[in-house]
């Protein structure tokens, strides 16, 4: 039967799924690494879509939030202001970094699609119905105050952290231009 | 029950045309309640009473030459004000502007989209919109626009976070994300806008400057500064810019109708989106009047401010609200 | 759920083809200048022309802010959860909330005291 619905979600799917792709490509292979950084947040983007058609809303919202709209923000920062081309990744041609580079992610792919076709099995076909609840906010909520509760407070402590190293970080090197400026 | 799709691609229609010309007529409202403040008329002669001088803007936008450096970087260059604007718009599709109405036998939402996480979506697209300005400064390769864009990045990530955490009241208040919730909530309820006083100046404050509207327009900052991030741009490609920025005022002053003053509901009569739209119009009018009335501030003041003041007193805000919640 | 997220992108749509038709009518309608000058095309730079663009250095703050908006950004996204299901738990949730916001607290502090907010 035919199914409009269904066939936006995979059409969605399919568009979201080359997005990430192209955009992951496109993020190891442009020569100007601003470029490579918006690549990157294309990427993320898709990933968000990803992320959509699981419904897991929530998920998707922070990832756009946090990766897509802080981390890079701090990439691009240190990218446009900062200065500096980076050289063609391509120039030269392959050294044996490269070549290992390719081989151990050549490995990894054929890792997942093993364990995928062990684990998964058959059931790659059928569809997971899930609550309507699944995903959203609420329960999200809920799982951070029962079952995730340590991981949830250890995450105010990875903030600290966080914050001290990149003051730390950030009062050397001022400390550093104020040695110069005498 | 569910729209069907063909109700939502002709209310998406017609909405985005509503927050156009609710763009286009806000520059109007602009220039007469600022030269009115200032005792003079403002435009007054494209039309009636100066009616038609949006019109006039945008045919002389799109005639003026699209000024083009030879510095610039092609694609981003032109793409920068196109993602500003998009992230302007396609914020507006969670606001809720009416009840939602039964049409012969089809239902029509009140809102263009009800999802969960409604209130996250707005902030998300918020800090994508940051990216026009950082591509679009970068992409001119202008010292200005270089350092301009800067400007604005950092005061927009700054106030960001206590935009974000001053609407935690409300959320905890409403204990859900999404605006059509929240609405309904205060319509049961009173307006969020009296328990959360400083929940709303906060978001006030921080909306103001996420919208980079005086006192907190050092992005353009055309007086004293040599304008930011758009010093390179002209004709239609800085008025994307410009209309990023005026829909993004119109979107938070909506957001903040919806947070606080209980959207469309209003008292005596059950009129819907005409209330919602006469809240929409207070709050974007005070929006107006301050930036008739308050100087600008000095950048230092500006991000002292965001991080010393309005941050812990946000959070103070925030948790105070959640003791409370919990002890009624 | 999906069926929520329909008119978001019909609407997203509409809110791309806009400023895309636009940036469009800028190439097709905008006049051009009856010549083109070298002089012209260079950006602006208060009347002093330039050669490239040196490399620059800005002010440590600017990091410094991008990498704190990062952290309370996570802040954020971590609280907006609990908040929405806060008025269920009760006061062992409130306890929750309040040690997560103290530890930040103490970050908070230092960064203070350590005069990271502060713009030269």
């Amino acid at each position: 039967m035919f199914d409009a619905g269904n066939t936006l979600v995979w059409i969605v799917w399919i568009v979201a799924a080359f997005a990430c792709l192209g955009s992951g490509i496109a993020v190891v292979s442009f020569t100007n690494p601003f470029f490579s950084a918006l690549a990157l947040i294309g990427n993320l983007g898709a990933l968000a879509v990803l992320y959509l058609l699981l419904s897991a809303e929530f998920v998707a919202a922070a990832q756009v939030l946090v990766y897509a709209g802080a981390v890079m923000v701090m990439f691009l920062f240190v990218i446009a202001y900062l200065g500096g081309r980076a050289d063609a990744p391509w120039a030269g041609g392959p050294s044996w970094q490269q070549v290992g580079a390719v081989a151990a992610a050549g490995a990894i792919l054929v890792e997942i699609v093993v364990a995928i076709g062990l684990k998964a099995g058959g059931r790659l076909a059928h569809q997971q119905h899930v609550l309507s609840s699944f995903g959203s906010p609420h329960a999200i909520g809920r799982l951070f105050l029962t079952d995730h509760l340590l991981a949830f407070e250890i995450t105010s402590i990875v903030l600290l952290v966080a914050a001290i190293g990149g003051v730390i970080l950030g009062s050397h090197s001022r400390k550093l231009a104020g040695e110069k400026a005498l | 029950m569910t729209e069907p799709w063909w109700i939502s691609l002709i209310k998406a229609f017609l909405i985005i045309n509503l927050v156009m010309l609710a763009f286009a007529y806000t520059t109007l409202l602009e220039r007469k309640l600022l030269g009115r403040m200032q005792l003079r008329y403002g435009p007054n002669r494209a039309g009636p009473y100066g009616s038609l001088q949006p019109i006039a803007d945008l045919i002389k936008l799109i005639r003026k030459e699209s000024f083009f450096p030879s510095s610039a970087i092609d694609l981003p260059y032109i793409v920068a004000p196109v993602i500003s604007m998009f992230t302007a718009l396609a914020a507006f599709s969670v606001i809720p502007f009416g009840a939602g109405w039964h049409l012969w036998h089809w239902h029509v939402d009140g809102e263009i989209a009800n999802v969960s996480i409604a209130l996250i979506v707005v902030f998300a697209l918020g800090s994508l919109g940051i990216y026009g300005f950082i591509i679009g400064g970068w992409a001119s390769e202008s010292k200005y626009s270089l350092l301009g864009s800067m400007r604005t990045c950092a005061q927009l990530v700054s106030y960001e976070v206590s935009l974000a955490l001053s609407v935690l009241g409300v959320v905890l208040m409403a204990g859900s994300l999404s605006l059509v919730d929240i609405v309904h909530k205060q319509g049961t309820t009173i307006p969020y806008a009296a328990p959360q006083v400083i929940g709303l100046l906060c978001f006030f404050v921080a909306g103001i400057a996420e919208t980079n509207r005086a006192p907190f327009d050092l992005p353009e900052a055309d007086t004293e500064l040599v304008a930011g991030y758009h010093t390179e741009y002209s004709g239609m490609r800085w008025g994307l810019f410009q209309t990023a920025e005026y829909i993004n005022m119109i979107t938070l002053s909506a957001l903040m109708v919806t947070l606080f003053f209980a959207g469309w509901h209003g008292p005596y009569a059950p009129l819907g989106p005409l209330w919602f739209f006469l809240k929409l119009l207070a709050v974007v009018s005070i929006f107006i009047w301050l930036k008739a009335t308050l100087p600008r501030l000095r950048y230092d003041q500006l991000m002292r401010f965001g991080w010393k003041v309005l941050l812990p007193v946000a959070t103070l805000n925030a948790v105070v609200t959640a003791a409370l919640v919990v002890a009624f | 759920m999906l069926h929520n997220w329909l008119p978001f992108l019909i609407y997203g749509g509409f809110a791309l083809a806009i400023p895309a038709s636009m940036i469009v009518a800028s190439f097709v309608f905008a006049q051009r200048p009856a010549k083109r000058t070298r002089a012209r095309a260079i950006p602006f730079e208060s009347g002093v022309s330039r050669g490239g663009l040196p490399p620059q250095r800005f002010t440590i703050s600017f990091y410094l802010t991008a990498m704190l908006f990062i952290v309370f950004d996570i802040e954020i996204v971590f609280l907006y959860p609990l908040a929405v299901v806060l008025h269920q738990l009760a006061w062992f949730g409130f306890l929750e909330l309040l040690f997560f916001v103290a530890i930040l607290v103490v970050a908070y502090v230092y960064v203070w005291r350590k005069g990271a907010f502060e713009w030269q």
